[in-house]
C-alpha cells in the first residue's frame, strides 16, 4: 500500500471509529423496529399483499436509513473537524488533503456498508416468518442501495468542502429528489420546452447522479430478475461519478483556507 | 452524572435543584398527565368529525403526479396508499359512506405501482359487488393485465366476475382460457378453465384443456380428475359428432382463442 494509502485507510478507520462513537449504529435498531412494526401491526391491513408490501417497507427503510446517516454524518464531516481545530492536528503530519477527503469518505462508505449489512441481516431473519419469495434478486437490492448511497455520499462530502453543514444537508436531500426525477425531467424538457429549458434539464441529467438507475426495489419485490449487465453499468456509473466528486472535492479542499 | 443529564442541568441553571423538590416533580408529572389527555382527547374529537377524513381524499392528487412526487419510493407510497384504501373500504363496511372516492384511490394505487396485482384484484371486486359496476372492474383489470402479461391471476379475475357476476358463461371461458395459458397458470386454473368450457357448452374445447392438463399436470388427483372429466365429456362429444352438430360457438377447439 502507498503511503497514501495508508493515511486514507487510517482517516477513514478513524471516521468509521467516530460514527461508531456516535451511536449511529442505533439507527439499525430502529430499522429492526420499522421491520417488525411492518410485519406485526401492518400486516393485518394489506390484505393478501403481506408479500409485497412488506419487504417493500423493508428494502425503503434500508434506504431512507442510509440516507439519514449520509446527510447528518456526511454534511456535517469536514466542518466538524474544522471547527474542533482536530484537522490542523491531521493535516500537520504528511497526510494531503486530498487524501484526507477521500478518507472521509471512506469512512462513511464503511459505516453505510455494516449497517447495510446489520439491516440486510435483520431483513432475512423477518423472511423467516413472512412469505417472501427470496431470490438472487434481495442480494442485487442491497448492493443497488449501496451503490446509490455511495454516489449520494460522495456529492455530500464534495458539497461539504464549500458550504455550511446545514446547506450541505440540504443540498444533499434536493440532490436526492431531483437525482430520482432527472430523467423525468429530461423528457418534459425534450416534449414541451423551448431550447433553453431543453438544455437546462439535459445539463441537469448529466450532470446530477441519476439515481434511478440504482432503484431496482419495484422490479425485486414482485419477483422480477436483475440482469447482471444492469449490475455491473451501474456499479462502473457509480464509480465514475464517486471518483468525480471526490477529484473535485479533492482540489476543492486543497484550496480552502482553514482558519 | 450521564451525558443528557449534564448537558440539562448546564443548559437550564437551577434546573437540578428544581428537580431535588418533590412539589417541583409534581407539578411536572401532573402537567404531563394534563397535556397528554387534553392531546389524546382533542385528536379523539379531531378524527371522530366525518369530515376530516372524506375531505383528505377530495384533493388526492392523480396517480401520475404521486408517480413524480414520490420520488424513487413509488411502491412504498402506493403501499401507503392502499393501507388507506383498506381502511377506506373497512369505513364503507361500517356504513360511514358511499365508496365516492374509491375509484380514485385505488387508480392511485396502482399508478404508483402498476404491479400491484392485489390491489387489482381487491379494486376489480368491490367496484363489480359494492358498487356495482362490473365493466368499471373489468376495466381495472384490463389495465392491470396491460401493466402484468403473462400473469394468470388477471385474466382469472375478469373471467370470475362475467362468471358469477353477469353469467356470461362463454365470456368467462375465453378469460378463463387466457389465464389458463400464462406461463404461471397453476393447475386450478387450468381446471377452471375446461370447466367453464363445459359450462358454456364448448365441449371440444373443455375436452382439449382437459387432455392438457392431464399431461402437464405433476399432481396425480389432479390427473385423474382431468381423465375422468374427459371420459364423461367423451360421449357428449361422440352423440354430437353423431348428430353432425359441431361446437362451432367458441374459440378453436385447440385453446388457442384469444378474447
Amino acid at each position: 500500500m502507498t503511503g497514501n494509502g495508508d493515511h486514507i485507510a487510517a482517516v477513514a478507520l478513524n471516521t468509521f471509529r467516530e460514527t461508531v462513537r456516535d451511536r449511529i449504529f442505533y439507527l439499525v435498531g430502529l430499522f429492526g423496529l420499522v421491520l417488525i412494526g411492518s410485519s406485526a401491526i401492518l400486516s393485518p391491513l394489506t390484505v393478501g399483499a403481506q408479500g409485497k408490501v412488506v419487504p417493500d417497507v423493508g428494502l425503503a427503510s434500508l434506504s431512507l436509513f442510509g440516507l439519514l446517516v449520509v446527510i447528518f454524518v456526511g454534511s456535517g464531516m469536514l466542518h466538524k473537524e474544522i471547527d474542533k481545530r482536530t484537522i490542523t492536528t491531521i493535516l500537520a503530519k504528511p497526510v494531503s488533503r486530498r487524501a484526507y477527503v477521500v478518507g472521509k469518505f471512506g469512512g462513511l462508505i464503511l459505516t453505510l456498508a455494516c449497517m447495510l449489512a446489520a439491516m440486510g441481516a435483520l431483513f432475512l431473519l423477518m423472511t423467516l416468518w413472512i412469505p417472501v419469495r427470496l431470490g438472487a434478486g434481495y442480494a442485487a437490492a442491497f448492493v443497488f442501495a449501496f451503490l446509490e448511497l455511495a454516489v449520494v455520499t460522495a456529492a455530500t462530502v464534495l458539497l461539504s468542502t464549500f458550504v455550511s453543514p446545514v446547506l450541505a444537508a440540504v443540498l444533499t436531500l434536493a440532490l436526492f429528489v431531483v437525482g430520482h426525477v432527472s430523467a423525468d425531467l429530461k423528457a418534459f424538457g425534450a416534449l414541451v420546452g423551448g431550447p433553453v429549458l431543453r438544455l437546462a434539464t439535459d445539463v441537469l441529467f448529466y450532470v446530477l447522479p441519476n439515481l434511478e438507475v440504482f432503484n431496482v426495489r419495484g422490479a425485486v419485490v414482485h419477483g422480477d430478475p436483475v440482469s447482471g449487465a444492469h449490475l455491473a453499468l451501474a456499479a462502473l456509473y457509480a464509480a465514475c461519478y464517486v471518483a468525480l466528486c471526490l477529484v473535485l472535492a479533492g482540489a476543492i479542499f486543497t484550496r480552502r483556507e482553514l482558519k | 452524572m450521564s451525558g443528557a443529564r449534564a448537558l440539562w442541568a448546564g443548559a437550564m441553571p437551577g434546573a437540578a435543584a428544581a428537580r431535588r423538590t418533590w412539589p417541583g416533580r409534581l407539578v411536572t408529572t401532573l402537567s404531563v398527565v394534563a397535556l397528554a389527555a387534553a392531546v389524546t382527547g382533542l385528536l379523539g374529537r379531531l378524527e371522530a368529525r366525518p369530515q376530516a377524513r372524506a375531505d383528505e381524499r377530495l384533493w388526492l392528487p392523480s396517480g401520475l403526479f404521486l408517480r413524480e412526487s414520490t420520488v424513487g419510493f413509488r411502491e412504498t407510497a402506493a403501499d401507503a396508499l392502499w393501507f388507506q384504501v383498506v381502511q377506506y373500504y373497512g369505513e364503507y363496511r361500517h356504513g360511514r359512506h358511499d365508496l365516492a372516492y374509491f375509484n380514485g384511490m385505488i387508480r392511485g394505487v396502482t399508478t404508483l405501482d402498476p404491479r400491484f396485482l392485489e390491489a387489482y384484484r381487491f379494486g376489480a371486486l368491490v367496484l363489480a359487488t359494492d358498487m356495482r359496476d362490473v365493466a368499471g372492474g373489468v376495466d381495472l383489470l384490463r389495465r392491470g393485465i396491460q401493466a402484468n402479461p403473462g400473469r394468470a391471476m388477471l385474466p382469472f379475475e375478469v373471467g370470475f366476475l362475467h362468471w358469477v357476476l353477469t353469467r356470461d358463461y362463454a365470456r368467462a371461458a375465453v378469460w378463463f382460457d387466457a389465464a389458463a395459458r400464462a406461463p404461471d397458470a397453476d393447475d386450478f386454473t387450468r381446471r377452471f378453465a375446461a370447466f367453464a368450457h363445459k359450462r358454456a357448452g364448448q365441449l371440444e374445447v373443455s375436452y382439449v384443456l382437459w387432455r392438457n392438463l392431464r399431461d402437464t399436470t405433476s399432481d396425480p388427483g389432479m390427473r385423474d380428475l382431468a381423465e375422468r372429466m374427459m371420459a364423461k365429456i367423451e360421449p357428449q362429444l361422440r352423440a354430437r359428432a353423431a348428430a353432425g352438430a359441431g361446437d362451432g360457438s367458441g374459440p378453436a377447439p385447440d385453446g388457442k382463442g384469444r378474447p
